[in-house]
């Protein structure tokens, strides 16, 4: 049996991921204003380049917090009685009892490891997304190139109806507004297709009595150029109701020899590696 | 545990539990072997035979080709083969690691009866060999360093005469607050000079004592306290090699004084196999946590050296005990059926080293606050009775339980330099007195016809035995034997006036068994208050012969076998006056129904109410499964060699008549023994090819 969420639930639980993904870009603005010179500098090297030292920094992060909150000698006593439990059930397997036990031993270790984790992962909740946000913005989403149509996304808080002016889309040159908008009441959201001309950065705007928002398109010639930051919406808080706009740019992966890999799983595989390598000289265990 | 001082704590009331065990089982004193030492007897209990067919006579034994002595139970070698680049080498292949014990084990086999062991911490079990069962090498296990234990202290004082061996200390200077210094490991494999591998230490002064800061550890360790095993990592290239260590603060002020142990090998990361199979110790490791793998692993020397004082002493063999005790138990809770052998050593460890706080004629009988003997020796025993009382209460009917001990103890006042006495008396010759080296050093082998190493041993130079032997084999040994024996047993102490040696044994006649040719000529046995002294068990002469022995380790055993026995308890009553060492390997056979073999020298004792049923009552036979273990799959089977069947015919009546356990053994000994015999001959070639190259001979 499939259980679906109720159409209020559902809006419930959008306003919430939204407000939620909405402090987190503030966040990730602020700390990407601080260190946008150092990222864009880095940045230039190349998306596999920039995914190594994000994997660093996070490798940091997490071996920073896990020797502040999780002392290694316990994690190295948890971890030498879960390998104790395994040898157990190989040493003593022709004893279906002490098998058992041993199998319920590992489980109980295995369960005193994770809960071991919690405190460490909480604290990591908010860096982690942070440069995962950063990864995401930089990684995730390529420029368009010159002739790609864009959809411009926009988002009313308010509703669709009731609209004295409607709402009104303008952008710079280099790009041409293509279709006329479409509504979508349903999910409160107006959309607008806009067609490349040249490589830039665009700043788009939609505006109505109710508010106006901004978004950036990047265009570039280049394949491989990220998006950057671009695609989020600027609002001004100063008006309520002001739209949230969103391009989705296309997404992008990282060329590894002949692979292409989602740039997440590079990010993982290699913060794990540096973690590895690392967390004997920092005295974290985990 | 010493059968007298048993029966004074037992007259107190403290040892209710070992007393209930004899009154309602029994309780007999337990015959040794001859010599009355660890090795020797150990390796009796588990093989069931007399020395001369397990072929452990001592602690050390001696290299005929070299006159120097080596470990009696294990002998490691180096990789055969090597790549030299100037100071550095690679080693092709591994060291070898031979075990020296011969004769089986019962719990082999046991095992190839379907009976599974545990078997922790005997002595002579390393390395460990497979078997149905579980072990944990005990007595034999070096150190990382490769020795019986060497531990180190780390001081800033630097006028020390209290410590003789340097080697064992190490300087440091405090630099405002820190001092650094360095663990030193084993030999590092990849240089040809033997450098050892060191590890980084600082230590940095706190108010409350010390802070121990090594890689990944941080701790601050006060004073008399004892920190928690701390694990070491000496890298070589690219591999690494993980030591555990503990550390003792002996004091701070005016200078400081910081003992560490021996680096024992790690049973998490073992460098040399610690026990059978290879992951035992890892698994015992990651249930208990570490724990200390030395086979001395309570630091005798550190005592005597002055490095530790009692009290530190007492404290480390109590945390011993306890991890002893862990293991103990929890192999207890893994146990269906089968057999479980633990040796606690705290008993013979504390009174090795506290008997001269018992005897008030002792040299180092001390005068000031010292923990008093019976204090300390009745506290260990008591902590062994609640051992026995816990186990009462978890062993059912069906349980045969024995708590034994394998020899007494005696005083030991004054110690006898035998090599200075042969020395003095022209049996020994050269330029040995006050020699620095062991083995020796500067003897003339050529004109000396006996020698003394070991803790009980004597040796005669024999012709085409030993490399510059001249004495030759048959009548003039025999006259020669008799002469030493005559002359040791009229020897007189000239400070008491008693004579030292009470029985001076031929092993020709003591032992039977194949291995009775590598046995020493002749073994001593003393009075009670004297024993060998140390210098004359590492081959040194001395210019006295007889010396105050003024170290702690005051009590010993090396008197005659009958005045010295151990204890032996049983939950079942047995109906038999004398109970030897050799005899508990064969009653176990007995216990469970089958038996023993018959090159055992022991007899099954009477277990229950009619021989030959003894051990329907104790196990079920019918119950036990013949299983190939998990340990054994995967096991490297030995190369096949073709013997014909009237060869080997021929091998399996001389093996029975000589007393071997298998014919695999008799042919080993038999190719070991020729080898040797090439090989020393090959030796003898090349120095006469020497010695002709440099016109000594022509």
């Amino acid at each position: 049996m499939t259980r679906t969420r109720s159409r209020t639930g559902s809006r419930a639980w959008a306003i919430f991921r939204e407000s939620r993904l909405e402090t987190l870009y503030k966040l990730r603005h602020l700390s990407g204003t601080v260190l946008a010179p150092f990222l864009d500098f880095l940045s230039g090297f190349g998306p596999l380049w920039f995914s190594s030292f994000l994997a660093l920094l996070s490798a940091f992060v997490v071996l920073i917090v896990y020797r502040a909150f999780a002392p290694a000698r316990d994690f190295d006593r948890v971890k030498n009685r879960i390998k104790a439990h395994l040898l157990e059930l190989r040493l003593f397997q022709e004893d279906p009892a002490l098998v058992a036990r041993a199998a319920l031993g590992a489980v109980r270790a295995n369960l005193v490891y994770l809960r071991m984790h919690a405190k460490p992962l909480i604290v990591l909740l908010l860096p982690i997304s942070l440069i995962l946000l950063e990864g995401e913005a930089r990684l995730d989403r390529r420029s368009f190139l010159p002739g790609e149509a864009i959809i411009v996304q926009s988002f009313w808080p308010g509703g669709l109806s009731g609209f004295e002016e409607f709402p009104e889309i303008f952008v710079p040159p280099g790009l041409v507004v293509e279709s006329p908008p479409l509504r979508i009441p349903g999910q409160k959201e107006i959309d607008w297709r806009l067609r490349a001309k040249s490589a830039g950065v665009y700043r788009i705007a939609v505006r109505s009595p109710r508010g106006e928002g901004f978004v950036d398109a990047s265009v570039s010639d280049e394949l491989g150029a990220g998006a950057g930051s671009a695609g989020r919406s600027d609002r001004i808080e100063a008006m309520a109701g002001a739209p949230l706009l969103r391009i989705e740019h296309p997404k992008t992966f990282l060329v590894l020899g002949s692979l292409h890999v989602p740039w997440l799983w590079v990010l993982v595989l290699e913060t794990l590696v540096f973690v590895l390598v690392l967390k004997g000289r920092f005295g974290a265990e985990l | 545990m010493e059968p007298a001082l048993f029966e004074k704590f037992a007259k107190r009331g403290v040892l209710s539990n070992l007393s209930r065990l004899a009154s309602s089982g029994t309780y007999r004193p337990l015959e040794t072997t001859t010599p009355p030492l660890s090795p020797v007897a150990w390796s009796t209990f588990q093989t069931g035979v007399n020395p001369g067919k397990h072929g452990i006579f001592d602690f050390l034994r001696r290299d005929p080709r070299t006159y120097r002595g080596e470990l009696s139970s294990a002998r490691v070698r180096p990789a055969a083969r090597e790549l030299r680049f100037g100071r550095f080498r690679l080693p092709l292949g591994k060291p070898s690691l031979v075990g020296l014990r011969r004769s089986q084990p019962f719990w082999k086999l046991l095992g190839e009866k379907g009976v599974s062991s545990f078997v922790l911490r005997v002595p002579i079990t390393f390395p460990p060999e497979p078997f149905r069962g579980l072990c944990l090498s005990g007595m034999g296990v070096p150190d990382l360093l490769g020795s019986q234990g060497t531990c180190t202290r780390y001081t800033t004082c630097s006028e020390d005469t209290a410590v003789p061996d340097s080697q064992k200390t190490v300087r440091v200077c405090w630099t405002g607050e820190t001092a650094r210094t360095r663990i030193l490991g084993p030999p590092n494999p990849f240089r040809s000079d033997g450098r050892p591998l060191e590890c980084p230490l600082v230590l940095r002064r706190t108010d409350s004592g010390v802070r121990l800061c090594l890689k990944g550890v941080d701790r601050v360790l006060r004073q008399g306290e004892y920190s928690p095993w701390i694990r070491v990592r000496f890298r070589a290239g690219l591999r690494s090699v993980y030591g555990i260590v503990r550390f003792y603060l002996t004091r701070l002020d005016p200078f400081l004084d910081l003992y560490m142990t021996p680096v024992q090998v790690d049973p998490l990361h073992p460098a040399l196999p610690l026990s059978h199979p290879g992951v035992f110790s890892v698994y015992l490791g990651g249930k208990q946590g570490a724990f200390s793998t030395l086979g001395l692993a309570e630091d005798t020397s550190a005592l005597n050296e002055g490095i530790l004082d009692d009290r530190a002493f007492v404290g480390q063999c109590e945390l011993i005990q306890g991890e002893r005790e862990e293991t103990f138990w929890d192999a207890f809770e893994h146990l269906r059926e089968g057999v479980l052998v633990c040796v606690f050593d705290m008993i013979d460890r504390l009174q090795h080293m506290f008997w001269r706080n018992l005897d008030p004629n002792h040299p180092a009988h001390p005068a000031g606050s010292s923990p008093s003997a019976d204090d300390v020796l009745e506290q260990a025993y008591r902590r062994a009775d609640r051992l026995v009382g816990k186990l009462l209460e978890r062993v059912d009917d069906h349980t045969l339980l024995w708590v034994i001990s394998d020899h007494g103890f005696r005083s030991f006042r004054r110690s006898v330099n035998l090599n200075s006495w042969l020395h003095r008396e022209g049996y020994l010759a050269g330029d040995l007195v006050g020699a620095r080296g062991d083995w020796f050093e500067g003897a003339d082998w050529r004109k000396s016809r006996a020698y003394s190493l070991g803790l009980c041993g004597l040796y005669i130079n024999q012709k085409g035995r030993e490399r510059c032997g001249i004495v030759e084999p048959g009548q003039e040994t025999r006259r020669l034997k008799s002469e030493i024996t005559s002359a040791l047993l009229s020897l007189k102490d000239p400070a008491t006036g008693l004579s030292p040696i009470t029985e001076v044994l031929d092993t020709s006649e003591v032992f039977r068994g194949p291995y009775v040719e590598d046995a020493p000529d002749l073994i001593v046995a003393y009075r009670e208050g004297y024993r060998t002294s140390w210098e004359s068990a590492l081959g040194r002469v001395t210019s006295e012969v007889f010396q105050d022995n003024v170290r702690s380790w005051s009590g010993d055993h090396l008197l005659r076998a009958g005045e010295i026995p151990g204890v032996f308890f049983s939950n079942k009553a047995l109906a038999c006056d004398r109970i030897g060492l050799e005899d508990l390997a064969p009653t176990l056979f007995a216990a469970f129904g089958f038996s023993p073999p018959s090159y055992m020298d022991g007899k099954p004792l009477w277990l229950g109410p009619a021989q030959g049923s003894a051990g329907s009552d104790l196990v079920r036979q019918e119950d036990m499964k013949v299983l190939e273990g998990p340990h054994q799959r995967g096991r490297k089977m030995p190369r096949k060699i073709r013997i014909e069947g009237d060869l080997l015919r021929r091998v399996r009546k001389a093996r029975r008549a000589a007393g071997y356990a298998s014919d695999e053994e008799f042919i080993r000994h038999a190719l070991e023994k020729e080898i040797e015999r090439i090989e020393s001959s090959d030796d003898e070639d090349a120095v006469k090819n020497r010695l002709q190259g440099l016109g000594y001979l022509s």
